[in-house]
């Protein structure tokens, strides 16, 4: 036979081309979509289809009061590399301050996960030693939380917690606060005079405070030692950390009564058994040298 | 539980090595955790922890576990003839220096066959305050790189005095600056290539007076203008020289009235 041109030779392949083309491309619009409905009935066997996503897990809304002092951008900092760990984490930091420092301003602008910046002064008569401490600032946070989710419909997720800023967080104890209901609890180390505070728990129920101090009280914890569910304080709009009548020593009862019962509370951290958080307190800085009028000739934040 | 992970290790970039230094007391866990927590961010970083003690404790074995960092952990115990202190100032007392000095030669040792990666060495204490950015800033270190470091001395921070040309000339310190290297621990790192270079250069245990430790090791590997000064030229402060409360445990009481299984 006489050998075709290489011109017509691809002509003729052209269109067999063009069909097995359209063919292959529509088998794969045929693939079944993702998470196609199930119970499809018989026929072609399809591909499994996707797991859907995981629903993203619950926010932590963490209220931090702070306070200007030389330590301060310190406290923050290292906070800050703990809780950026933290997925779906809110900072809430709350400057006991009649306006917004530069400081924390620009900290909060590079702190690398989203955060809330508030301020409150603390009225001078409140400001003595064995009186209650940040109570205006953590009530600032709650407020700020309640009108936030105000218009919102019920049941927001999330969990609060109150963070002071020269604490100490290991990451499983966020892991530990996510699945709060409405109330949860777990040890405190360092605090109350011993290695630890704790909850009592039996049978998966506190039924009693293990503490240096005062274990009368109707919730004989530390700040550091619970976490509330979202929604529980919004459902109590009033409950606050109070000034008036207030005892030292007693906030953290007097806040929890208003909200929970003992029997409801959900103990944490394998029945409060571990410690997850500490209550460090940072040393005084010792600024001796300081020399009374400025000796440098820039200004650097410390 | 999910435990975190740094970022993932690159072959590319130079590996900071941090020898931490640590010793047994109620707030040591929480010490450690929240460094773990700041180490977790910093890509190619290495923690090499020295603890004091006669044997590997399980404290800092599990929290060195669960941590998901890349960590070295040894020990060695400071005889208690040096612990009294050669001096009977407190803060005379050269601390962690056989810790550091055995963390030096973990690394001289680990790489004396192998070619040691690009990288620093950095004393990290495990009290101090780091911000993620200094560890950028130390990476790329030639010799010796330096930087201010935040109340030490009895100031609100000490620093290396940059000259305009950007080379360090002297110290901004009101104690003892004509010290040869008037600068905090937690105000240098050096070049893995130097340590190997020099490997007798380690901190010196005797004779060391009070706020010499660093000199007794920088002055056997660098002279001050072969310094590179960081931060913007030693204007920043990225590390801050915290100490922690030693907690008051009145209610334990003689014997103990916390449950010591639980660990804290």
């Amino acid at each position: 036979m006489k050998s075709l041109p290489l011109s017509r030779v691809l002509l003729l392949l052209l269109p067999w081309a063009l069909v097995v083309i359209v063919v292959l491309d529509s088998d794969t619009a045929r693939a079944p979509p993702p998470a196609a409905a199930p119970g499809n009935g018989g026929g072609a066997p399809r591909a499994r289809p996707r797991a859907p996503p995981p629903p993203s897990p619950p926010p932590i809304y963490a209220i931090t009061p702070t306070y200007s002092r030389p330590v301060q951008k310190a406290e923050l900092t290292r906070l800050a590399n703990t809780f950026r760990q933290v997925a779906r984490l809110h900072w809430i930091l709350v400057e006991d301050a009649a306006s917004r420092s530069e400081l924390v301003s620009r900290f909060v602008a590079g702190a690398g996960l989203p955060c809330t910046h508030l301020h409150v002064p603390t009225p001078r008569r409140y400001k003595r030693p064995g009186l209650p401490r940040a109570t205006e600032q953590r009530n600032a946070g709650l407020a700020w939380l309640r009108q936030r989710h105000q218009h919102l419909p019920p049941p927001q997720p999330g969990v609060l917690f109150f963070a002071d800023d020269d604490n100490t967080y290991s990451l499983e104890l966020f892991h530990e606060m996510r699945t709060t209901r409405k109330v949860s609890v777990w040890p405190v180390g360092l605090v109350g005079g011993r290695r630890y505070e704790r909850p009592v728990v039996e049978n998966g129920k506190v039924v009693g405070w293990y503490t240096g101090w005062r274990a009368d009280r109707p919730f004989a914890i530390d700040m550091a030692g619970f976490a509330v569910s979202l929604q529980v304080i919004l459902s109590h709009p009033k409950a606050v950390f109070k000034r008036r009548g207030s005892q030292p020593g007693m906030q953290e009862s007097d806040f929890l009564k208003q909200i929970t019962t003992v029997e409801e509370l959900e103990p944490k951290a394998n029945n409060c058994t571990k410690v997850l958080v500490w209550h460090t307190r940072t040393e005084k800085v010792n600024l001796a040298n300081e020399p009374k009028y400025h000796l440098d000739t820039v200004n650097i934040e410390v | 539980y999910v435990y975190s992970r740094p970022p993932p290790w690159s072959d590319t970039l130079p590996t900071i090595f941090v020898i931490t230094p640590t010793y047994t007391r109620p707030v040591q866990k929480a010490e450690l955790t929240r460094l773990a927590n700041t180490f977790l961010h910093v890509q190619n970083l290495h923690w090499v922890v020295v603890e004091d003690s006669p044997r590997r404790t399980n404290l800092v074995s599990n929290l060195l576990e669960k941590a998901g960092l890349n960590f070295t952990h040894l020990n060695v115990e400071t005889p208690k003839s040096l612990k009294v202190g050669l001096s009977w100032i407190p803060s005379h007392t050269p601390r962690g220096t056989l810790q550091r000095n055995l963390g030096l030669h973990w690394l001289r040792n680990s790489f004396s066959n192998t070619p040691p990666p690009e990288g620093v060495v950095y004393f990290a204490d495990d009290d101090n305050t780091y911000s993620l950015e200094l560890f950028e800033e130390m990476r790329y270190t030639r010799r010796v790189s330096v930087w201010p470091v935040a109340f030490v001395g009895g100031l609100r921070y000490e620093s290396p005095k940059v000259s305009p040309a950007g080379k360090v000339v002297g110290w901004k310190t009101v104690f003892d600056p004509n010290r040869p290297f008037a600068i905090d621990m937690a105000g240098f790192a050096i070049s893995i290539k130097l340590i190997l270079e020099k490997p007798h250069a380690s901190f010196k245990l005797e004779g060391v007076k009070g706020g010499y430790q660093e000199t007794s090791l920088l002055k056997d590997l660098v002279t001050m203008d072969g310094l590179e000064p960081k931060a913007a030229n030693c204007t920043k402060v990225l590390v801050w020289h915290t100490r922690t409360e030693r907690p008051t445990l009145v209610n334990e009481g003689k014997r103990g009235f916390t449950d010591p299984r639980v660990e804290v």
